[in-house]
């Protein structure tokens, strides 16, 4: 077995700390305008076109990006305050957020220089927003098995199939998709997909809505119908895909979302509950709290990670699997000490309603972005074990 | 439905506190409790011996075989109130309530004539050889190898967990007697008399400090053909009847939860905190502990009793579900135990040899996860029997 | 002991699922969420008509007689189905008025209910109602069950005035928009409608005949606790069978999911769970009917653990399921919110396992 695995411990420099500020001052005027709501009843991302171009505006997107794509040439470690931030105001990041974390990367790391010229400016200003074009209906946890085909034409690809929980394919410009160009082989499961990037205007898309059990739109289901797109429309090597994915996950499962998404439900408790409180409270909260300030030095030393070049794939696998349960967690117990509470029936109805839409989305944690399942697989096999 | 005994059972039930209150002292756990050894198990032969006599042993075996063709829930009602009287642990479990019950199925008329009135008796004591260094979950791999050659068995091979070898005079061996089937349809078990020449016993040390079990090493063992026990090749099903059994066997650990609960109350209640302001049973973390344990522990007992309504003699793999349970809520709870002592004064001599004892059973509840079938094992029957699931 | 139904009892369990199953489909539940409710009338209707609504009316006056048992075998199956009816209060109050109340309430009131003429709901167990300086009953609760729809509402109240702390008396309320405030209380749940937050107003209403003392009080405690966590019983019962159906059909890397340790040890652990809380559920009933001194920590007992074992399975149902389970196309999350919703109607989250915190050392 393999011990290896390293949380190299990461103290902020004083830049990233005054970034933290101009962050913080931002968003207090973003507050100010009404942008970003004062009060939060809501847990996750809301989705705001205005900010993510305020934000874009900022020179806050595309951070880590060469200035020539608009972007700012910064480090992981600043890109990781600023994310932190953003996400700690309950700021409305949801319509940039797929596209700054991991569409953009992918394009710098294997597109080409057109490639790179003609989406990067806008990503960066918050003006072109991505979304994930992966999951099918029957392929989910397995998601080398997919089915949709990138089928060669003269001059092009004729796409064919159906992708599934697409958030936001309804509002985004692109779709960042894995398809298959040819067979799988018997030694390769992993062979034979391709990643592309397909303008959601292209004719012959049918995008149907999946409420989920909020009772929200965020996810569809994507048809392609025999959809034609351009060569140019192919990202790095044909066949290469799922080797470009796998980096690209590594992205999508690193970042502080992946554990900060009910800390507001954890704010909101301490807040109502007060200082005059059982020491069985305290303790509780007190765990709480110690949970989330090791999380969040994983998540840093993740960060370190992505800095240093190298793709953190078992460690955010670990500050995943760890971080999704914890976000059902507080819900669960804000609920317990809630409840205790004798006037919270009359009081607060924000913190019910924000609990509320915790316990709603609760299940989809330990879900989205690679189920805890699949993670400890992941875990297993970078132990040595698999 | 009826949670509580019937007229019949209620006088049994007195019949047997009455019994164990003027048979049983807490003399033999100052005598014998943490030895070792010839002394300890002639004692607990002979108290096998008047378990016996006075009816309470192997009651539900067919009378032709010593029994009293007692309905189960007097099983039941016997094996509660021994745990509620801290009796001595059952040695002969072995014999007597996972080899005997497969000798009445699968043995031969001769077998059964020749052992099962000395297994209720307790004069003889029994043990199990299944698994080798290389074969323990997976048992049918199994390589001791037995060769038929001029009318006797010769046995090559190993043995390793064979709990009480060492005191034992029979051993119930599964080896290899055909290498061309499929792995499971080659296995024969065998009544193997552990005095036979060839046979070397080795004690191995457990982590709570006692030797129960040992490795057997068998040298050209022989045995006659009439120590087969059902088919030739047919030993597969002799051993999942016995695993069977053992199941069940262990699952009487509900019981003795329900009491390590009134044990550990008990504990709660006379200690107190280092500085000897509260009693442990009065802290909320404490209280929350037990009172966990103690909902465990009462699920415990309501499943041993409603499962015994439902497979009535025979055990099901829903014995998978109590020996996966019981064996975990016993760990937890001495782990509890600790934790309480350890809460305790223990400069206080009294406290210590306490927390000895404990040390021992905590130490003790590890091997009860493990043995008999893993919990990981159990999960795998529970979902593949259970509920259907593929393997 | 004999832990296991009798024949009749075997019979009745026959009867209520096939109701169930033939009165309460899947489809009308999911459109009651929607706000159809034709088909429960007809579901009330045919249960009174088998006999459960009058489970705990003599027969005297036209019920059936039998216990907490066989109310209990009904709400295994209505829970399961995720019926919108208010089996449990109707029952529960039916108990009250046959117990406490004067010939002329009986004859009111009793053989209406085992008709399936009236439905009605309970305040006041726990967290009973009280009198202030001027004598007028105060109150409020929520979420309170059936609170918009029911005929009755019966208020448990402490009387304080007679200086003994175990006395309760139990009014009637007929006109219940009169008597109180009930406000909708919107919850997650969408197969039960009708929560309300009710707050007593002063007028009281007509108390029952009899009173309530501590046992009577404990007993009433008792059916709720036990009764709900029956209900939750049937409903993880279905999550289980839907997350193995799943777990048997979904194929992933070339196998059924089933055949993954991780999510047949996760199934294996939720059996486990699932028959502890079986056992737990089917003694407290039991007890509430022939054991009554014993059946107040039999039922919190039930209950503590049906309030974690339903949720976990509730749950872990969803991430077996995994997107999917995630999205309103399939039942998966009716039952997660349903659970949510019993974790609290009865009384607040953890109240049961506070009870027997402090009821420790008579459970061993």
């Amino acid at each position: 077995m393999n011990l290896d695995l390293q949380f190299t411990p990461i103290t902020l420099s004083d830049r990233c700390e005054a970034l933290r500020g101009e962050v913080r001052d931002f968003l207090d005027e973003q507050r100010r305008e009404g942008v970003i709501p004062e009060t939060l009843r809501k847990v996750g991302m809301e989705y705001s076109a205005d900010f993510s171009r305020r934000l874009g505006a900022r020179g806050w997107l595309g951070w880590r990006w060469p200035k020539a794509y608009g972007g700012s040439e910064g480090t992981a470690l600043e890109r990781y305050v600023i994310t932190e931030e953003l996400l700690a105001a309950g700021a409305p990041v949801r319509a940039h957020w797929v596209s700054d974390r991991q569409s953009g990367p992918v394009l710098l790391t294997f597109g080409t220089e057109d490639q790179r010229q003609k989406y990067l400016p806008g990503v960066a200003a918050g003006e072109c927003f991505f979304c994930i074009g992966l999951s099918e209906p029957n392929s989910g946890s397995d998601l080398v098995s997919l089915q949709t085909r990138a089928e060669k034409i003269d001059g092009g690809y004729r796409i064919t199939g159906t992708k599934l929980w697409t958030s936001n394919a309804h509002r985004a410009h692109y779709m960042l998709a894995l398809f298959r160009t040819s067979k799988a082989t018997a030694d390769d499961r992993r062979a034979g997909l391709s990643q592309f990037i397909v303008d959601l205007d292209t004719p012959g898309i049918k995008v149907r809505p999946v409420v989920n059990l909020a009772g929200e739109h965020d996810f569809n289901e994507v048809h392609f119908d025999g959809v034609e797109i351009p060569d140019d429309c192919l990202v790095g090597e044909a066949g290469m895909g799922w080797r470009q994915v796998s980096a690209e996950l590594a992205y999508e499962r690193s970042g502080p979302e992946r554990w900060l998404s009910t800390f507001h439900v954890l704010a909101r408790l301490v807040e109502t509950l007060g200082t005059d409180v059982s020491d069985e409270t305290r303790r509780e909260i007190g765990e709480l709290f110690v949970e989330l300030l090791t999380l969040r030095r994983m998540s840093l030393s993740v960060a370190g990670t992505l800095e240093a070049g190298q793709p953190p794939t078992v460690q955010a696998a670990v500050v995943k699997e760890l971080g999704t349960r914890f976000e059902q967690r507080i819900p669960r117990v804000a609920h317990k000490l809630l409840c205790d509470c004798p006037d919270f029936e009359d009081q607060d109805s924000i913190a019910r309603e924000l609990l509320e839409h915790a316990i709603l989305w609760s299940p989809a944690f330990t879900i989205r972005g690679g189920t805890t399942e699949i993670l400890r697989g992941i875990i297993a096999r970078g132990l040595g074990l698999r | 439905m009826r949670l509580t005994d019937s007229t019949q059972e209620a006088e049994f039930r007195t019949y047997v506190r009455d019994w164990l209150a003027d048979n049983l002292t807490d003399q033999w756990r100052r005598d014998f409790g943490a030895t070792e050894g010839r002394e300890r198990i002639d004692f607990l032969k002979d108290w096998q011996g008047r378990l016996f006599d006075a009816g309470l042993a192997v009651r539900s075996w067919p009378a032709a075989f010593g029994g009293r063709d007692a309905p189960l829930a007097e099983s039941l009602i016997v094996f509660e109130e021994l745990a509620n009287a801290d009796a001595p642990p059952d040695v002969f479990r072995i014999g007597v309530r996972i080899i005997a019950p497969m000798i009445m199925e699968l043995a031969s008329e001769d077998q059964r004539t020749r052992f099962l009135p000395h297994i209720a008796e307790g004069l003889n004591l029994w043990s199990q050889g299944f698994s080798e260094p290389d074969n323990g979950s997976d048992l049918s791999a199994l390589t001791t190898r037995a060769i038929l050659k001029n009318g006797k068995y010769v046995i090559n091979g190993q043995k390793v967990w064979n709990t009480y070898g060492h005191l034992a005079d029979y051993c119930l061996l599964l080896a290899r007697t055909n290498t061309e089937a499929p792995p499971h349809k080659g296995l024969t078990a065998f009544i193997v008399p552990l005095s036979t020449r060839g046979i070397d016993i080795r004690p191995l040390r457990q982590i709570n400090g006692q030797q129960d079990f040992n490795e057997i090493f068998l040298d050209d063992v022989e045995v006659a053909e009439d120590a087969v026990v059902g088919e030739v090749d047919g030993g597969w099903i002799v051993a999942m009847t016995m695993l069977g059994f053992e199941r069940r066997g262990i699952s009487v650990l509900g019981f003795a939860c329900r009491r390590l609960f009134q044990r550990l109350i008990d504990v709660a209640r006379v200690t107190s905190t280092r500085d000897g302001k509260q009693r442990l049973i009065d802290l909320p973390g404490v209280r929350e502990k037990l009172t966990s344990v103690g909902i465990q522990a009462r699920i415990a007992v309501l499943n041993n009793h409603r499962f015994a309504a439902m497979s009535g003699g025979k055990p099901g793999a829903e014995t998978s579900m109590q020996k996966l349970h019981t064996t975990e809520l016993n760990k937890t709870m001495h782990a509890l135990a600790l934790d309480l002592m350890g809460k305790s004064d223990l400069t206080d001599p009294h406290a210590r040899s306490q927390f000895s004892e404990w040390e021992r059973d905590y130490l003790t509840s590890f091997g009860m996860t493990i043995a008999g079938g893993t919990s990981q094992i159990q999960r795998n029957i529970i979902s593949e029997r259970l509920l259907g699931l593929p393997r | 002991m004999q832990f296991s139904f009798t024949e009749d009892q075997q019979m009745i369990r026959d009867t209520a699922e096939s109701l169930v199953a033939r009165s309460c489909q899947m489809t009308e539940v999911r459109a009651f969420g929607d706000g159809q409710s034709d088909f429960v009338d007809a579901l009330w209707q045919d249960l009174a008509k088998a006999g459960f609504n009058g489970a705990l009316v003599a027969e005297s006056h036209g019920g059936s007689g039998l216990g907490m048992l066989e109310a209990g075998i009904a709400l295994e199956a209505l829970g399961g189905a995720l019926a919108p009816v208010p089996f449990l209060s109707t029952t529960a109050v039916a108990d009250l008025i046959g117990r406490l109340g004067s010939d002329e309430q009986k004859s009111r009131y009793l053989s209406k209910i085992a008709a399936g003429q009236i439905s009605a709901a309970i305040v006041g167990c726990p967290d009973p109602a009280h009198r202030d300086e001027n004598g007028a009953l105060r109150g409020q609760w929520a979420p309170v069950a059936n609170a918009e729809s029911a005929d009755l509402l019966l208020v448990v109240v402490a009387d304080t005035a007679t200086g003994d702390a175990d006395s309760y008396s139990v009014n009637v309320i007929e006109d219940i928009k009169d008597s109180c405030t009930v406000e909708t209380f919107d919850t997650m749940d969408r197969t039960r409608r009708g929560f309300g937050a009710i707050t007593l107003t002063g007028a009281a209403g007509v108390p029952l005949a009899g009173s309530l003392d501590g046992d009577g009080y404990a007993r009433l405690g008792a059916i709720l606790a036990a009764g709900s966590a029956v209900e939750m019983l049937g409903g993880a019962v279905q999550v289980l069978e839907m997350a193995k159906t799943y777990a048997m059909e979904r194929v992933q890397f070339g196998r059924p999911i089933g055949a993954f340790q991780a999510i047949k040890h996760m199934l294996a652990d939720q059996l486990v769970a699932l028959e502890g809380l079986r056992s737990l559920v089917w003694a407290a009933l039991w007890a509430i009917d022939n054991a009554p001194e014993e059946a107040p920590l039999a039922a919190a007992t039930a209950k503590a653990v049906a309030d974690q074992v339903a949720l976990q399975l509730a749950g872990e149902n969803i991430q077996i399921h995994g997107g999917i389970g995630f999205t309103a196309d399939i039942d998966a999350h009716l039952y997660v919110k349903r659970v949510q919703l019993d974790r609290l109607v009865w009384g607040p989250p953890g109240i049961h396992t506070d009870f027997l915190e402090a009821h420790l050392e008579e459970m061993a």
